[in-house]
């Protein structure tokens, strides 16, 4: 009796030593990316939902979750490739960017010029007046050559 | 209240881009050349009126000033929109070039209600302070009826309508009240400068 508590109370220590595997730690990592995502009056998105696509792998996500208060959302690539985020507020803003990651760093893809707000606003309505303007212009014509 | 590219799915893009087709085909038939300039004014308003961003809570909403539109151009509205939307998705990145259809058919079909609704009503009435009050409710409830058809286009594509309809109608409460005091103001100033454009007996579009 006294050898089957000192085997069980062995067997018991061991088992207690071995299951710290249970156990949860965190470490810092490096090396991460993401996208920021703003309005085009520079307010983030934030809390939107944001999805992470793998390269090569289009069809179905790797990760999902939110932006954060600042409108970021950051992963940590484990390969090289075109990474696509796509972030949705839910109300029809959508935006879908693609990182191109070489060697965990993130090559920049020059950026297509945007056209300052104040011109775009200029030369939007000059064309609208220049659209409405036309077609009034065809109008007349065409009646004209109608009246003949 | 634009839709972004990539959001809805190919059949509700083509509905879209159809039924904007037959509004954008009737405002034309309807528009004189004596119209155009209004038409192009207000087609401008609106192209300038959706960059005035109102930041509301995880989201960020604009004025639209589509009820004022309807009001006083009635089908035109259609190809007004139409230029207005295609020149923001051009330059802004505003919606964009697919989703074209959709957004004018979203913005412009609840300015052609208003333009009834409005007609209706000004016919019996006409005092100052009524043409405010029903200027301003519909130009109020042309942003709900625009955020409803938003809801169902972004339904169609999936997503729950009851959660979405709730977050955009609450997102645009700010965007109501303010194109309502807008619209309101801007029919009370037209009924004092030139009221025969808001006159329910004159043809939709003189020529």
């Amino acid at each position: 009796m006294r050898r089957c508590v000192v085997h069980m109370a062995l067997v018991w220590t061991c088992a207690a030593a071995a299951a710290h595997g249970h156990g949860i730690t965190a470490d810092r990592v490096d090396g991460g990316a993401g996208v920021r995502a703003v309005y085009d009056d520079g307010t983030p998105v934030t809390f939107s939902e944001a999805r992470l696509f793998a390269p090569g792998k289009e069809d179905k996500p790797v990760l999902t979750g939110t932006t954060d208060r600042d409108g970021c959302f950051m992963f940590r690539p484990d390969t090289n490739g075109v990474w696509r985020v796509t972030i949705d507020d839910g109300m029809g803003h959508a935006v879908t960017k693609d990182l191109q990651l070489d060697g965990q760093v993130i090559a920049h893809k020059p950026e297509r010029d945007r056209m300052p707000k104040r011109y775009g606003i200029v030369t939007g309505l000059a064309l609208i007046f220049g659209v409405f303007g036309w077609f009034a212009f065809l109008r007349l014509k065409l009646s004209g050559r109608a009246g003949k | 209240m634009h839709i972004s590219e990539g959001v809805l799915s190919g059949p509700v893009l083509a509905s879209g881009a159809v039924l904007a087709a037959v509004g954008i085909g009737v405002g034309l038939r309807r528009m004189s050349v004596a119209s155009t300039p209004r038409t192009a004014m207000l087609s401008a308003v609106f192209f300038v009126g959706s960059l005035i961003h109102i930041p509301f809570g995880p989201s960020n909403v604009h004025l639209i000033l589509n009820g004022i539109a309807g009001i006083l151009l009635g089908w035109t509205v259609f190809p007004a929109l139409a230029v207005a939307l295609f020149l923001q998705a051009l330059m802004f990145q505003f919606g964009g070039l697919t989703v074209l259809g959709v957004n004018t058919v979203n913005m412009a079909l609840p300015g052609v209600v208003a333009y009834y609704l409005f007609r209706l009503v000004f016919g019996i009435a006409r005092r100052p302070g009524i043409v405010f009050g029903l200027a301003a409710i519909l130009g109020a409830l042309t942003v709900l009826l625009s955020g409803l058809m938003l809801t169902a286009a972004l339904a169609l594509g999936g997503r729950a309508f009851l959660g979405v309809a709730v977050g955009i109608v609450v997102a645009h409460v700010p965007v109501m009240i303010a194109d309502g005091l807008v619209t309101g103001a801007a029919a009370l100033f037209i009924l004092k400068v030139r009221p025969d454009l808001l006159e329910p007996s004159r043809p939709e579009v003189p020529t």
